[in-house]
C-alpha cells in the first residue's frame, strides 16, 4: 500500500512540474500562464457538457492505453498504438463498406472483429519480428504508424473515397445511422459499456490470470521466467495482439461512433497520447483509467483554448510534451526529494 | 559480527551451526546408509544417455553425456568452469537443443518435453545464477515464489493473488526466509535469504530430482550450512539431487558419487574415498 501511495505521489508531482514548466512557457511567450490553466479546467470539466466531452476523447483513450500497457508490462515497447488504431479502422471500414447494407446486427459484430483484427494484425508483425529475430520493436512499431497513415490517405482517397467529398480532406463516406454506435457528441451507452467491459477484462487479466503475472516477471526478468519453462514466444506475441487488438478497437469506435467514417490524419495524437497516459499510470489498469479521464479533459479543452484563453489548440501539445518529459527522465532529483521528504516510494 | 547475529536471529541457526561443524562425520553417516540402499534399488530418477547438445557460442556443447542419479542419491559434477556445466543444467531444464541421445526423469522419456512438462515430473532446478535466473529482482518475492506455480495452470485462467501470497507467507516462513512482507521486491534480500526463497521455490514435497548449481556461491557460513542441510534432507526423502561445483571440499563432502566434466564430456567418475590428486588429473585433462 505504502508503495502505492508513493507512486501516486510521484505522478501528481511529475504533473505539477509539467504544468509549472508550461506556465513557464506560456508566460516567456506572452500569454497568462493563469488565465491558461483556469480555462483548461473549464472546458474539461465546469462549461456545459464539459464532463461529457471529456469522457468522449477519455473512452478511446482508455482502450488503446489500456493495450499499450500489456505490452510494456511484458517487456515490448510498442509504440506503435497510433498505426494499429489507424489499420483497425480502414479494416473495420472496409468490413462495414463490403457488407453495404446488410442488418446492422451483422455489420456491427463483422466491424467490431475486423478492426480488432487489424489492429492485431498491425502489432503481430513487429511481435513476431521482435520474437523471431530480436528486431528492435521500437523501431518497428514506430515505422508501422507511417505506414499505416499512408496507407489511411490511400484508402481515404481511393478504395473507399467519399464521391461527395469536398477534397480537403481526404476521407470515407459518412456511415448510415443505423450503423453508428454513437452521434457526433461521441457519447452513447455502447461506447460507455465497451469501455467498461474493457477495463474489467483488462483488469482480471493482468491482475487474476497466470497470464497477466507471469507477462509482468516476464517484462522484469525475461532470463528467470524462460528458466521456469514459460514460453516467451506465447506471453510476448498474446502481448503484443491484445495491445494491437484493443488500438484497433479503440479505431473501431471513432468510425462507428463520433467520426462516422475514416479520414486521413484523423485523431493524429490518439496513439502517442495512449502511450503517455500507459506510462503515466506505471502501466496499471485503474490508474489508466483515471489519467485517461485527465488527458480527455486536456483533449476537451484543446478545442476550448483558442476561444476563452486566445491560445491555440496547440498548447495543449507542449503540455502532454512536458508530461512526456518528467515521466520519461524519471527525474533522480525528484526521487531524492521525495526520499528527504521521507515519503515512501 | 553481523554474520554471526542474523544467524543467531534464524531459528535453524543452531542447527546449522552444528552442521557445519560436524558435517564430515553426518556426512559420511548418511552417505554409508543412504547411498547403498540408492545403489541396491535399479531405478534411476535421471538418466543421460549418450546426450548431446547443439554449438553454443557461450558454453562447450555437451558430447554424448551418459549419467545417472538414483534415487536419494546426490551426485556431484566436478569441473573447471566452463567445461559445459552450464549446458548441462539447461539440457536437463529443456533449455538447450539437443542433437543426440535422450533424458529421462525417472523413467520417463523427456528429451521432446517442454520445461514445463519436465517439471511437472519432479524436475527443480536451482540456476547459477540467483540474481538473473533464479530470481526476478523487481519483482515481489510472492511473484518469485509462486511463478512455478503459476506455469502449471492453463495461462487464461482465475488465479487468487491473495492465497499465493499467503501460501508463500508459509512457504517462506517454513524456510526461515528474513524479509517482512511478501509483497517486497527480492531484491531487497540478502544473498543467504534470496537463496532460501529460490530452495522454498524449488525444493517441495513433489521434487524428484534437485538440480543444484552452486547453490552455496557467495553465501556466509551459516546460509551456506543451511543450503547443504536443505539438499541432503531432500535426498533423505528419497529425491535425487545433480550438485554442480567448482569447490572441490564442499563436493567431496555432500557427494555420494562423483563425476568429472571436462570440455562437454564426462571423463571421469569416483566414489568415495575421494582422491584429490585424481580428481584434479581428471578436470585438467592431465594424462596419469
Amino acid at each position: 500500500m505504502s508503495f502505492r501511495a508513493g507512486a501516486v505521489i510521484r505522478t501528481l508531482a511529475f504533473i505539477v512540474l509539467a504544468l509549472a514548466l508550461c506556465g513557464v512557457v506560456f508566460e516567456l511567450a506572452g500569454y497568462s500562464a493563469l488565465l491558461m490553466f483556469e480555462s483548461v479546467v473549464e472546458g474539461a470539466f465546469l462549461r456545459a457538457g464539459g464532463w461529457a466531452q471529456s469522457l468522449r476523447w477519455a473512452l478511446p483513450l482508455f482502450i488503446t492505453a489500456t493495450g499499450v500497457a500489456i505490452s510494456f508490462r511484458c517487456g515490448f515497447f510498442n509504440i506503435g498504438a497510433q498505426g494499429q488504431f489507424y489499420v483497425g479502422a480502414i479494416c473495420a471500414a472496409f468490413v462495414a463498406d463490403v457488407l453495404g447494407s446488410a442488418p446492422a446486427a451483422l455489420v456491427l459484430p463483422a466491424t467490431f472483429l475486423a478492426g480488432m483484427a487489424g489492429g492485431a494484425l498491425w502489432a503481430l508483425w513487429p511481435g513476431y519480428l521482435r520474437l523471431r529475430s530480436g528486431t528492435d520493436e521500437v523501431i518497428t512499431t514506430l515505422m508501422g504508424n507511417f505506414i499505416a497513415a499512408l496507407a489511411l490517405v490511400y484508402v481515404t482517397s481511393g478504395p473507399l473515397k467519399d464521391p461527395s467529398g469536398t477534397g480537403q480532406q481526404a476521407a470515407s463516406p459518412l456511415l448510415p445511422a443505423v450503423y453508428r454506435i454513437s452521434d457526433s457528441q461521441g457519447i452513447s451507452p455502447a461506447i460507455i459499456g465497451i469501455a467498461a467491459a474493457v477495463a474489467l477484462a483488462m483488469w482480471v487479466l493482468v491482475n487474476r490470470t497466470p497470464f497477466g503475472m507471469l507477462a509482468s516477471l516476464a517484462g522484469r526478468n525475461p532470463t528467470m521466467v524462460r528458466f521456469q519453462g514459460a514460453r516467451l514466444w506465447t506471453l510476448g506475441l498474446s502481448s503484443f495482439l491484445i495491445s494491437g487488438g484493443l488500438a484497433g478497437l479503440a479505431g473501431t469506435i471513432e468510425l462507428l461512433g463520433p467520426t462516422g467514417r475514416i479520414a486521413s490524419g484523423f485523431l493524429p495524437g490518439h496513439g502517442f497520447t495512449a502511450v503517455l497516459i500507459a506510462l503515466v499510470a506505471n502501466l496499471s489498469v485503474l490508474a489508466t483509467a483515471v489519467v485517461s479521464m485527465f488527458f480527455g479533459g486536456l483533449a476537451s479543452a484543446a478545442l476550448y483554448l483558442p476561444i476563452l484563453a486566445g491560445l491555440p489548440a496547440a498548447a495543449i501539445d507542449i503540455f502532454n510534451a512536458s508530461v512526456a518529459l518528467f515521466i520519461t527522465a524519471r527525474s533522480g532529483l525528484l526521487d531524492r526529494l521525495l526520499r528527504a521528504a521521507r515519503l515512501p516510494t | 559480527m553481523i554474520v554471526g547475529q542474523s544467524a543467531a536471529g534464524s531459528g535453524s541457526a543452531d542447527d546449522a551451526r552444528a552442521l557445519v561443524g560436524a558435517a564430515p562425520v553426518q556426512g559420511t553417516a548418511a552417505r554409508d546408509t543412504s547411498a547403498s540402499a540408492a545403489l541396491d534399488s535399479h531405478e534411476s530418477v535421471l538418466e543421460l544417455a549418450d546426450l548431446s547438445t547443439a554449438k553454443d557460442p557461450e558454453e562447450p556443447p555437451l558430447d554424448r553425456v551418459s549419467l545417472l542419479v538414483r534415487p536419494g542419491e546426490v551426485v556431484g559434477v566436478a569441473g573447471v568452469q566452463g567445461n559445459g556445466q552450464r549446458t548441462l543444467v539447461k539440457a536437463i531444464a529443456g533449455l538447450a537443443d539437443t542433437t543426440g541421445g535422450d533424458i529421462h526423469l525417472g523413467g520417463t522419456r523427456v528429451s521432446r518435453l517442454s520445461p514445463v512438462s519436465r517439471r511437472t515430473l519432479g524436475l527443480r532446478v536451482i540456476p547459477f545464477e540467483r540474481n538473473s535466473e533464479g530470481l526476478s529482482l523487481t519483482s515481489a518475492l510472492w511473484e518469485n515464489w509462486s511463478v512455478r506455480e503459476l506455469l502449471q495452470k492453463p495461462l487464461f485462467s482465475f488465479v487468487d493473488p491473495s492465497a499465493l501470497r499467503l501460501r508463500c507467507d508459509e512457504a517462506l516462513g517454513t524456510w526461515g526466509v528474513r524479509y517482512a512482507s511478501a509483497t517486497q521486491s527480492a531484491g531487497a534480500l540478502s544473498g543467504g535469504n534470496a537463496q532460501k526463497v529460490i530452495l522454498a521455490r524449488e525444493v517441495d514435497e513433489d521434487a524428484r530430482l534437485i538440480v543444484a548449481a552452486q547453490p552455496a556461491r557467495g553465501l556466509d557460513i551459516g546460509a551456506t550450512a543451511f543450503v547443504w542441510s536443505a539438499l541432503r534432507e531432500a535426498a533423505g526423502r528419497g529425491c535425487g539431487v545433480l550438485l554442480i561445483s567448482s569447490d572441490l571440499d564442499e563436493l567431496f563432502d555432500i557427494s555420494h558419487r562423483l563425476v568429472v566434466m571436462l570440455s562437454g564430456r564426462v571423463v571421469a567418475e569416483f566414489v568415495p574415498p575421494y582422491d584429490i590428486a585424481a580428481v584434479g588429473r581428471a578436470m585438467t585433462g592431465a594424462s596419469t
